[in-house]
């Protein structure tokens, strides 16, 4: 509706863009995030966020839901890119092909596009004997 | 083939940390699972549990930097409150790495702007997923709305050391828990209109709690929002030398302060028929 209107008149697309904000907002009140209200007005508030409008809070949450929503995505996308790549080992390929499991890999190549630079440490060793060899640690 | 499929799943998504001791531990459980629901709802089967602690703290300096800049963007503005305004600014802000449509027009409106409308899209797209269990209203807004009910059930006794624990110790500790925002919570719900700060997104559910029938809760709350200390009447009785002087500076009250007819006492006749003198004249 919005994008239609485009191609008239100024006032008549800014009344336009009003009239779909407004359906937008209306929209929210409807609307339940999967981020809780509850906790994003505890967020918000801890960082001195005011607002007594439930559809501005679930403009947030809509917003965050969303950016998480697209990092996964790109996640996912790195995931399947990634299964495909390795067709070789033929174990492999069945056993992922079913599941696609979020991991720090292509979680972190994700983020690196929306400008989180994510480090993550290789494994940690729970226990000093936990990276030699089985042998040795068994003696 | 399906034997190859016994292995245990690599990470199913993993329970989320133990116990929620504090506030923000709780917080973050609740966000954890929200992230782990939007995942889910994407596609991905199951998830490492690291990766997903990662998103979910990116997701909470998400809504952070949100309600930081428009915060920000509010007090500069002189209000103190945020407004579509503000949130738009900041929300494009936070996509400007990305890029959204329209971003390069320098004298677009906020009405018509990218971030929104692809919110917008995402809203009417995207499957509605609501968070896995509902929520008891105002876990986070109105903690002392909680002592109200403590207080209610266990006694007047709890009061002062519930109160010095939870409270912050600059409120003194006569004050009752909360009862400006409680009170203006249900004038406001009486009214059906806007009221100010946390009080008015808990309308809806407040009265969705209110037909689920936790009517002893709300009764709680109501004695929490009472004085819950009883306190002795105080007299004040002014000055015993201004009720000794009282018959004779009876006439000199009217015209002095009380100040004055204490301190003159001993001199009272002289002023009264000063005055009186003067009043005849």
């Amino acid at each position: 509706m919005n994008q239609s209107n485009q191609g008239q008149q100024t006032s008549e697309g800014r009344h336009e863009d009003d009239a779909a904000l407004a359906d937008f907002l209306a929209s929210l009140v409807d609307y339940t995030p999967t981020i809780p209200d509850e906790l994003v007005e505890h967020y918000l508030g801890k960082s001195g966020f005011q607002c007594p409008d439930v559809r501005l809070i679930r403009l947030v949450a809509v917003a965050t839901q969303k950016f998480i929503a697209d990092v996964a995505t790109d996640a996912l996308q790195h995931c399947k890119a990634r299964q495909s790549a390795v067709v070789k080992d033929k174990r492999d390929k069945q056993q992922k092909d079913k599941r696609l499991i979020l991991t720090m890999d292509d979680l972190s190549k994700s983020l690196r596009e929306y400008g989180v630079n994510v480090k993550h440490q290789e494994y940690f060793a729970d226990s000093p004997s936990a990276g030699l060899d089985p042998a040795s640690r068994e003696e | 083939m399906k034997s190859k499929r016994n292995r245990p799943p690599p990470a199913l998504p993993p329970p989320p940390p133990s116990t929620a001791s504090s506030e923000s531990d709780y917080a973050f459980t609740l966000t954890y699972t929200a992230v782990a629901q939007i995942c889910s709802s994407t596609g991905f089967t199951a998830s490492e549990s690291p990766a997903l602690r990662i998103l979910t703290e990116i997701a909470t300096r998400y809504l952070r930097s949100i309600a930081k800049s428009a915060a920000e963007s509010a007090n500069s503005a002189n209000r103190t409150e945020s407004n579509l305004t503000d949130i738009t600014f900041s929300v494009e802000a936070l996509c400007s790495v990305t890029g959204f449509p329209g971003a390069s027009e320098v004298t677009g409106s906020f009405l018509n702007s990218g971030a929104v409308t692809e919110l917008a899209k995402f809203t009417e797209h995207s499957e509605e997923i609501p968070f896995a269990k509902p929520l008891p209203r105002k876990i986070f807004s109105i903690g002392s709305e909680k002592s109200g009910k403590v207080l209610g059930n266990v006694g007047s006794n709890s009061n002062s050391e519930y109160i010095g624990g939870e409270r912050k110790k600059h409120i003194p500790k006569w004050l009752p828990a909360m009862p400006v925002i409680a009170k203006e919570e249900e004038k406001g719900r009486e009214k059906g209109k806007e009221i100010w700060g946390f009080c008015g997104k808990a309308k809806e559910i407040e009265i969705q709690r209110e037909k689920k029938g936790e009517e002893n809760n709300d009764r709680g709350e109501r004695k929490g929002i009472e004085l819950a200390l009883k306190r002795e009447k105080v007299r004040f009785k002014i000055g015993s030398a201004g009720g000794s002087g009282g018959l004779l500076g009876g006439g000199v009250c009217r015209r002095g302060g009380i100040g004055k007819r204490v301190l003159c006492e001993n001199w009272s006749f002289d002023d009264k028929n000063h005055h009186q003198n003067i009043g005849t004249k």
